[in-house]
């Protein structure tokens, strides 16, 4: 009943995004996810990934996890600068933290947000959508600075801490 | 935006003090808090919780739970902690671990945006995330009590599992 609903929301999500990003799809695990793909501005070999997962928890909550695919193939050798570097600008970022998966070697940007099962799903996706807008916003400025620390000559060199 | 500020603001504290929580406010910089206080008497919060309003951009708005959990740890303490908390905030949904070095200062925070939700969609998901932000920023307290006592060091905790269950 919940995975029900709940990919009809992911679907309508995905429709209504349709026009921004390469493709979007819906992944049926326990839970469902909706996931889709804008290019990345600072590296044009991959895609930026994003995923919205919908689960339910205590007390007739709803938990979105929220996840972008901020860069993938990191270097084993910049693992702890790339670590420390999260660390500064998660200290900044206002919605959001940055993490690196060492073992897939990816750097993500995710965000947890729980919402009352009652809420209206209009109101929730204004939510979503805006959250996702700013995480987003830090994953492409983030990202061109950790693009820049490992491969150097940025086309987009903001590289301050102002999240 | 500082008069919806303040009465978002003043809801949350009705709200919380509705609740039975102990508060008090002051400013952070410019910026009404809400401080919701550590009572030892009870276990609702392990550390103060100071509750603030932010614009993540113009048109948006988030409300900032912030936890602090240890304060003025010495530098070596701090590195050995800091260390630890990729691998914890990376068992979290909701919030981070985080540290100000240079003030040996660690907290926990879980910041969300208020746009669409209704008023009472606003209460009921920061009353729902600060049930959930104490218990996790408690069990993050019981993962790196040991180090800062003396008792463990970074690598018997990191080879131990890190697991903290936020639901």
């Amino acid at each position: 009943m919940f995975n029900e609903g709940a990919k009809k929301f992911l679907e309508d999500l995905g429709s209504a995004l349709s026009e921004q990003v390469i493709r979007w799809y819906i992944v049926e695990d326990e839970y469902p996810t909706l996931i889709f793909e804008k290019p990345s501005v600072f590296d044009k070999t991959e895609n930026m990934v994003f995923a919205v997962t919908m689960s339910p928890v205590e007390d007739e909550m709803i938990l979105f996890d929220l996840l972008i695919t901020v860069m993938s193939h990191i270097p084993e050798e910049c693992f702890g600068e790339i670590h420390r570097l999260s660390e500064d600008v998660n200290n900044a970022c206002m919605i959001g933290k940055f993490l690196l998966f060492e073992d897939m070697a990816d750097l993500v940007c995710s965000h947890g947000i729980i919402f009352d099962a009652a809420s209206p799903a209009g109101e929730t996706a204004v939510n979503i959508m805006s959250s996702l807008g700013i995480m987003e916003f830090y994953a492409i400025k983030f990202g061109a600075r950790v693009y820049e620390k490992l491969y150097g000559d940025p086309e987009n060199d903001e590289n301050d801490n102002d999240m | 935006m500082k008069e919806q500020d303040e009465k978002l603001l003043e809801r949350l504290e009705a709200f919380f003090e509705n609740l039975g929580l102990s508060y008090k406010k002051d400013t952070i910089g410019e910026k009404p808090a809400l401080i919701l206080t550590y009572d030892p008497e009870d276990d609702q919060l392990p550390g103060d919780c100071t509750i603030t309003i932010c614009h993540p951009g113009e048109d948006f708005t988030a409300i900032q739970m912030l936890i602090s959990i240890f304060v003025e740890l010495d530098e070596k303490t701090t590195a050995d902690a800091a260390s630890l908390l990729p691998v914890m905030n990376s068992a979290l949904s909701i919030g981070h671990f985080g540290v100000i070095r240079d003030e040996g200062y660690f907290y926990y925070n879980y910041s969300f945006l208020t746009n669409g939700m209704s008023d009472e969609g606003v209460l009921i998901s920061a009353a729902a995330a600060l049930s959930i932000i104490s218990d996790t920023a408690a069990e993050g307290i019981d993962i790196l009590l040991p180090l800062i006592n003396g008792e463990k060091d970074v690598d018997e905790i990191r080879n131990e599992d890190i697991v903290i269950a936020q639901f």
